[in-house]
């Protein structure tokens, strides 16, 4: 009976999206205000129906009810109960009901929170919103519901179970968090295309979204990073980023939502750059849901998708049609939204905040041809043709240091013009930095593109290092604080702008992360019980190999003792051969996987994966990898996110 | 499902649908389409008072030049009386 509940409870959230639509329609119509109020409670209805049709569908996931097809497809009884929860988004139709559901508490709170702000935007806004929702909500209605009935002439003992790939922690968290990324720039998105209707050019809807887009951009940043942990922690390839399809997807409204999120102060603070800002909005939310159809649609193979369904075609014409009508909206609204204020000066901070503005874009147009272009070579030729990552990274490389040497540049430049007298002051020391590393990196052997990084990384620590010196010093000369008092309360009193170097801080970190890719070492080789082999200065034993059973898994366990050139011990790695489903009488659904271990030092990590075993003659396979300054892309990440969250801390006043 | 359920689930149905409706039952009145609200100005106030600040904080960090922050601190000055001005209008002792 419940899955029928939950069909019913998503026939009511279209029902009540559609009468939404309709009376907040007949309100701009009519301006009869009872109307906005009907409105407005059946927006709160729609968003509280779906919310319950997730609720629902984690109740039947969790109690193994085997009679729905999505529950059987993604979990058994022997599923941990983490794991029948993160279900939820595992396929195809759950994960667009998480996606819905997430909408819906953004609906939520955004209407609840604006009930009394922005009176002319809200009803805009609303429709807006709720026209996303009821994208989905056709969706999960129509084309693939999550609430389907198992179809099967007699009663279904137990489940598939849920990929063992998935039965992971990072993996438990990193959809989510990508989803809150997505869904939340459909917010600040609204609030646009409300504010090009009404033709509202104040600043004070602009600082209503800020807030919003940081949010999104700091969920979608941490779902890149976890699913860039995931896969060095789970897939046994050794590397973070594979400029992957799906990958690129959320890559891609990242770096328009980060060219956003520079511009839009811009706009608050020089009320400059409103068309490139809608622009930029318009085109994150596009490439969020773009990203959906890629990953969804079955045009591209990624480990990431979900299997081709009849969803693409469907998504593609909400792309064009958003695209396709904002566009049209925002060439209609052009001479509201132009500004008198220009750019006086090629070296000024507004300047410079516009070239970083460009950077990202061309980037994302990069990433964007390079993930297109298999599709683009089928429609034009009929043959796919593939560009891997050593296109990407020839394309990005470059336009990814010239973005961190805006990183730098951005602080030392000042408001409208930069003199003389100020740029020698502010950008001798980060230039003699840049230069002495650079001459002590040529010394050492170091070229190109890495030796460019690093020197890039110390001018930029300087300049962010310079700009605080300068804050701290001037509260001291002002209020004879000492240091660290001066430097809470520089950083309390401005928390956008110190929260932005601190995250500019953590961008340093990935770039050295990433740079020390350069230098990775892999070897693979089969060992028996006893025998050593080296790699990148360390000796690996294979001391012992154990087998376990498990509830859900069969495992054979390694004990390889790691030591350096002179011998000292390192550490013990214990990486895992396991065998998912082992008592499956049907080989075909027995599932092999590779669990990882990793010995994670701050210079680089020791990666090791258990690549199979020859049980007959007791041989055991590893590859073996040495990874240098991984452990900086994570810690670069940490960083960011506390740049973020200093950045996005409301004042008191605020609160 | 036992009947009970389903009288419940009916009467949140039917309590859902009341409170939908409920606006439709007062009188007839026409929405407010011009003007800023109260708390509108206000938030325009204190967007203006932070730019002042944080003027200052670039002045004190040598980020512009002393002209362009006189020009700078003239008009957000000229902005938070204009600002000021408006909430003193709207508040209900000045209204006509």
């Amino acid at each position: 009976m419940i899955p029928i509940v939950g069909s019913i409870t998503m026939n009511l959230a279209l029902g009540f999206s559609i009468l939404t639509l309709v009376a907040l329609g007949t309100f701009l119509w009519t301006r009869d205000s009872r109307l906005l109020q009907v409105g407005r409670r059946l927006s709160l209805g729609v968003s509280s129906l779906s919310i319950l049709a997730t609720v629902i569908l984690v109740q039947l996931l969790m109690s193994s009810n085997f009679g729905v097809d999505y529950v059987a497809h993604y979990t058994s009884r022997e599923t941990p109960m983490l794991y029948k929860f993160t279900a939820v988004w595992a396929g195809q139709s759950g994960s667009l009901l998480f996606w819905l559901c997430i909408l819906s508490l953004y609906a939520l709170i955004v209407v609840l929170q604006n009930r009394k702000r922005h009176h002319q935007l809200m009803p805009w806004v609303i429709i807006v919103l709720t026209g996303i929702q009821n994208f989905f909500l056709v969706m999960t209605n129509y084309i693939t519901n999550p609430f389907m009935a198992t179809e099967a002439d007699f009663v279904v003992q137990n489940g598939l179970g849920l990929n063992p790939l998935l039965q992971n922690l990072t993996m438990a968290i990193h959809p989510p968090m990508l989803y809150l990324g997505y869904v939340g720039f459909s917010v600040p998105f609204a609030f646009a295309l409300a504010a090009l209707v009404t033709r509202d050019v104040s600043p004070l809807w602009i600082r209503s979204i800020r807030r919003w887009s940081l949010v999104s951009w700091l969920f979608l940043g941490m779902g890149i990073l976890l699913g860039g942990w995931w896969a060095y922690q789970e897939l046994g390839w050794g590397g973070y980023w594979a400029w992957d399809p799906v990958e690129n997807a959320s890559f891609m409204p990242w770096l328009t939502g980060t060219a956003f999120i520079h511009s839009i102060l811009i706009q608050e603070k020089k009320d400059m750059l409103k068309i490139w800002n809608m622009i930029l909005i318009i085109l994150t939310f596009t490439l969020c849901i773009f990203g959906t159809f890629l990953t969804r649609s079955g045009i591209m193979s990624s480990v990431h998708s979900f299997a081709g369904t009849s969803l693409g075609p469907l998504f593609l014409a909400f792309v064009l049609s958003v695209l396709v009508l904002s566009g049209i909206l925002l060439i209609m609204r052009l001479p509201d939204f132009r500004t008198k204020t220009r750019i006086e000066s090629f070296t000024s901070r507004e300047s410079g905040f516009l070239f970083n503005n460009v950077v990202f874009v061309v980037m994302c147009f990069a990433v964007f041809w390079g993930t297109m272009f298999p599709v683009i070579t089928e429609w034009v030729r009929g043959t796919k043709i593939t560009v891997g990552p050593p296109w990407f990274n020839k394309m990005n490389i470059p336009i990814g240091l010239f973005l961190l040497l805006l990183t730098g540049v951005g602080p030392l430049l000042a408001w409208r013009r930069t003199s003389n007298k100020n740029a020698m002051r502010n950008f001798t020391i980060p230039i003699i930095v840049l230069l002495v590393l650079a001459l002590v990196l040529i010394l050492i052997g170091v070229r190109g593109s890495v030796l460019v990084s690093f020197a890039l990384s110390g001018f930029v620590m300087t300049s962010i290092g310079m700009e605080y010196f300068r804050g701290i010093r001037a509260r001291m000369r002002r209020f004879q604080e000492s240091i660290p008092v001066a430097l809470g309360k520089m950083i309390a009193k401005n928390r956008s702008r110190y929260g932005g170097y601190i995250a500019h801080l953590g961008v340093v970190f990935l770039f050295i992360g990433f740079t020390g890719h350069a230098f990775d070492q892999d070897r693979e080789w089969g060992m028996e019980v006893g025998q050593t082999e080296h790699i990148g200065g360390y000796h690996f034993e294979l001391k012992r190999l154990s087998e376990q059973e498990r509830p859900n898994h069969y495992a054979w366990i390694a004990d390889l003792r790691v030591t350096d050139d002179e011998g000292r011990f390192v550490t013990t790695l214990n990486p895992e051969k396991r065998v998912y489903n082992h008592r499956n009488p049907d080989p075909d659904r027995r599932q092999p996987h590779s669990e990882l271990d990793i010995h994670t030092m701050m210079n680089k990590d020791i990666y090791s994966v258990f690549t199979g075993i020859d049980s007959e003659k007791q041989v055991a396979y590893f590859k073996i990898m040495i990874n240098p300054l991984v452990q900086w892309v994570w810690i670069g990440g940490y960083i960011l996110i506390l740049g973020t969250i200093i950045a996005l801390w409301p004042s008191r006043r605020n609160a | 499902m036992d009947w009970l359920s389903i009288v419940l689930t009916l009467l949140v149905f039917i309590g859902i649908i009341i409170y939908v409706i409920q606006p439709l039952f007062q009188p007839r009145a026409l929405s407010e389409t011009n003007g800023e609200s109260r708390e509108q100005l206000e938030q325009q106030k204190r967007v203006i008072y932070q730019q002042i600040k944080e003027l200052e904080m670039d002045r004190e960090l040598e980020n512009l030049s002393q002209a362009d922050y006189l020009k700078q601190r003239d008009l957000l000055k000229k902005q938070a009386a204009d600002s000021i001005r408006r909430i003193k209008d709207e508040s209900p002792g000045n209204q006509n």
